[in-house]
């Protein structure tokens, strides 16, 4: 499984990254904002996003929102992981579609069980 | 039409008289007041000098925030550069070790079956080099069984190892956080900065000095909420908005019915018809 892993923070790109091949994913490619991450979706394999919400350029919800509302993307799985906790932080997140949300610091385990819920669903 | 006319004076007469007798009550006053201006004046002065300096020194405070900011990333990465290291370095070992543990196993099966054919040659007649050979050989397997009770401990700590490095990985999301902390000030300050700029543009103050502009290094998005919190708090709270959205049930129809629709071709040529 591909995931791409959209944050204009370098080490959360890292971190992430290192999360997921923790846990047994190995195929991973990242872009740094929203509109970097749509031109990846285009040419690059994806099967699973994980995209955070506070970004330049593209935010995470309006990245969401595109992916949605293409017609040959607008099912891929989409997985939230930003410091955003409030609930109406969630709400919208929800309201823009994302499959799941995890609030930032996280864990490798909360990570694991996210995807495995969002895979579950699919 | 005399006796009008010097009616009518005698009123101005008196409106003049109210008139000096108001000025000779207001002139203190008046006098008061310049004296008091004119103390001010200085005192005003000095407010001006500093808020000026104030205003000046901002982007230097705000710079210093964002040299924080670059420098924490700077050694961020060092500590995940290093981290990946001990990461890969963990890989070999554990590869090393699970080939060593396989030669242990494979270096038992051969020396039972060099202890066969030894057996086998030398027959039941010698019975004390057999009894020789049986001693060594246990003395051998009990070795062999600390070393493999060694290796269970090592492993065991390398998995501590690894464990403990990825955690140490995980508390740095910390500087992600705190780059968000910092640039929430840092837009805080850039908007105290502007006011006080548009107050001293507006009187003019401190002459033709100009104060420098705050030097924002590109498009910084940030949550100015963000905060380091270990505890599960907001995670379960999102789970619980997420539980009661029935999202975990959803499959990709759900999904896909939701996505925004082409209009169909009657529902445009409708659309038309009412026009």
């Amino acid at each position: 499984m591909k995931f791409l892993v959209v944050d204009d923070s370098q080490t959360m790109r890292r971190i992430v990254n290192n999360a997921l091949k923790s846990i047994g994913y190995d195929e991973i490619i990242e872009a740094e904002d929203g509109k970097d991450a749509m031109a990846k979706l285009y040419i690059e394999n994806v099967n699973f996003v994980i995209t955070d919400w506070n970004m330049p350029v593209m935010n995470g919800l309006e990245f969401t929102k595109a992916v949605r509302a293409d017609e040959q993307f607008g099912n891929m799985p989409i997985l939230m992981v930003t410091t955003r906790g409030m609930k109406e932080d969630v709400m919208e997140a929800l309201q823009a579609r994302v499959n799941n949300y995890v609030v930032k610091p996280f864990t490798p385990q909360v990570l694991k069980e996210k995807i495995e819920q969002i895979m579950k669903t699919l | 039409m005399e006796l009008e006319n010097d009616g009518g004076i005698l009123d101005k007469i008196n409106e003049l008289r109210a008139l000096f007798i108001f000025g000779q009550r207001v002139i203190p006053f008046l006098e008061e007041l310049f004296y008091f201006v004119n103390d001010m004046a200085p005192i005003l002065e000095e407010i001006n000098s500093s808020i000026y300096e104030s205003t000046r020194r901002i982007p230097r405070a705000s710079s210093q925030l964002s040299k924080v900011t670059e420098e924490t990333e700077v050694a961020t990465k060092e500590i995940l550069d290093n981290l990946d290291g001990v990461l890969g370095k963990l890989d070999k070992i554990d590869a090393n070790f699970h080939n060593a543990v396989a030669d242990l196993t494979n270096l038992q099966a051969l020396d039972d079956e060099m202890s066969t054919i030894v057996r086998r040659s030398l027959g039941p007649n010698k019975l004390k080099a057999l009894n020789e050979i049986s001693a060594i050989q246990e003395r051998k397997r009990s070795h062999i069984a600390a070393l493999r009770s060694n290796a269970a401990g090592l492993e065991k700590n390398l998995k501590l190892i690894r464990r403990s490095s990825n955690d140490i990985m995980m508390s740095l999301q910390v500087q992600d956080i705190t780059a968000q902390q910092i640039a929430s000030v840092n837009h805080l300050i850039q908007s105290v900065q502007e006011r006080l700029s548009g107050i001293i543009d507006r009187f003019k103050m401190s002459g033709d000095q100009v104060v420098d502009k705050i030097d924002v290094n590109g498009d910084v998005a940030f949550d100015p909420l963000a905060v380091y919190d270990r505890s599960d708090k907001r995670q379960k709270t999102a789970d619980e908005i997420i539980n009661k959205s029935n999202l975990g049930k959803r499959n990709p129809d759900t999904l896909r019915h939701q996505a925004p629709n082409p209009a169909s071709q009657d529902e445009i040529d409708r659309l038309f018809r009412k026009g």
